[in-house]
């Protein structure tokens, strides 16, 4: 049981309930209505078990409807041998109620959780595709290293009298340059360090070099 | 002391604005949830792009191709050993000069164990690994 009945104790001349017992009679308590607005303030809006005296079984069926008037719900109706008069038949409202609420707030919690989730997922979700269009633009404009030094060193031969022949690119090792040229390319040399250039023949006429780029 | 129609307005007002809250909760959790769809969507489209765009640049086929086309390009020599593959493509390019297929060959991201070109002989000679 949740809520906790109030005990009503009906005599034929007096009503006692919660320890305080009022000199009313059972006939007042029907007719009379100043006689029982005392009792009905201290019980309103409460559900009541009636415990009659075995006389006034005759009774039941007019302080049921004395009640109803009132808006106070009896739960039972008995006499002091127990024997049961009226039940009030079983009602699950608040129950339900109950429950219903419970479940709208489990819903709404769920709900919450999921909307947190979806949001952290989104996040990580434009992370990657940044991340991907940031690949997707490396590898466009992408120009492999040795390549690009290989043009860079071609670009800085323009000025040079040296003929190119061959070009050997090693990745990770060396890009080498085979040419003929009437004078030793020595300027180039002076302005990158990590340039060498060996002379391949020998002759008054111009010679045939190799330039040499190393990693 | 509440009155029974204080108490059911009550439970009424409480009910509905739970069911308001659910209602406004699972529409925003609806619209997250597109936004998500929506995304993947676009990510699943910039990763296909993504991986045509390396098996271009590492296509081998797809160099042979490019120097076929634009140098006239044909394989003169093409030894494969378990390890590389040894290639000599002799090209004849009928308006650029042959140094200019640097530019091409910087774009790729092929594995190259060697490269020489010969301008004198016009060809080009490749030593490529072989993938296992």
């Amino acid at each position: 049981m949740i809520f906790k009945n109030k005990y009503i104790y009906i005599f034929p001349n007096k009503i006692t309930y919660d320890n305080k017992t009022l000199p009313v009679s059972i006939f007042e308590l029907l007719n009379l209505q100043i006689k029982s607005t005392e009792l009905f303030n201290d019980i309103s809006n409460k559900t009541v078990i009636i415990i009659l005296e075995n006389s006034l079984k005759t009774h039941h069926e007019s302080l049921l409807a004395l009640f109803s008037k009132k808006a106070i719900t009896i739960q039972k109706i008995m006499l002091q041998n127990n024997q049961t008069l009226y039940t009030r038949p079983k009602n699950y409202r608040q129950l339900s109620i109950a429950l219903t609420c419970i479940a709208l707030i489990g819903i709404s919690i769920s709900l919450h959780y999921s909307h947190h989730k979806a949001t952290q997922a989104l996040k990580y979700s434009s992370k990657t595709k940044q991340l991907i269009q940031g690949c997707i633009l490396r590898l466009t404009n992408f120009e492999n290293p040795i390549f690009q030094s290989t043009l860079t060193i071609l670009e800085s031969l323009n000025k040079s009298s040296l003929l190119i022949e061959k070009i050997i690119l090693k990745p990770h090792h060396a890009i080498k340059l085979i040419g003929y040229s009437y004078q030793k390319p020595h300027y180039f040399l002076q302005s990158n360090n990590a340039l060498s250039i060996k002379q391949l023949t020998q002759s008054n006429y111009g010679n045939y070099y190799e330039i040499t780029y190393s990693f | 002391m509440k009155s029974p129609t204080l108490s059911k307005a009550l439970v009424i007002i409480f009910g509905c604005s739970l069911l308001t809250t659910i209602l406004i909760q699972y529409k925003n959790v609806n619209a997250t949830i597109k936004k998500i769809s929506k995304k993947e969507t676009e990510i699943t489209q910039l990763l296909s792009y993504h991986s045509t765009k390396i098996k271009q640049k590492t296509s081998t086929s797809l160099l042979f191709n490019l120097l076929e086309k634009n140098y006239n390009g044909k394989i003169i020599q093409d030894n494969i050993t378990p390890n590389k593959r040894h290639l000599i493509i002799q090209t004849a390019p009928e308006d650029k000069p042959l140094i200019t297929v640097i530019n091409e060959l910087k774009k790729h991201y092929l594995p190259i164990n060697n490269i020489a070109i010969d301008l004198l002989n016009q060809t080009i000679e490749l030593t490529l690994p072989i993938r296992k």
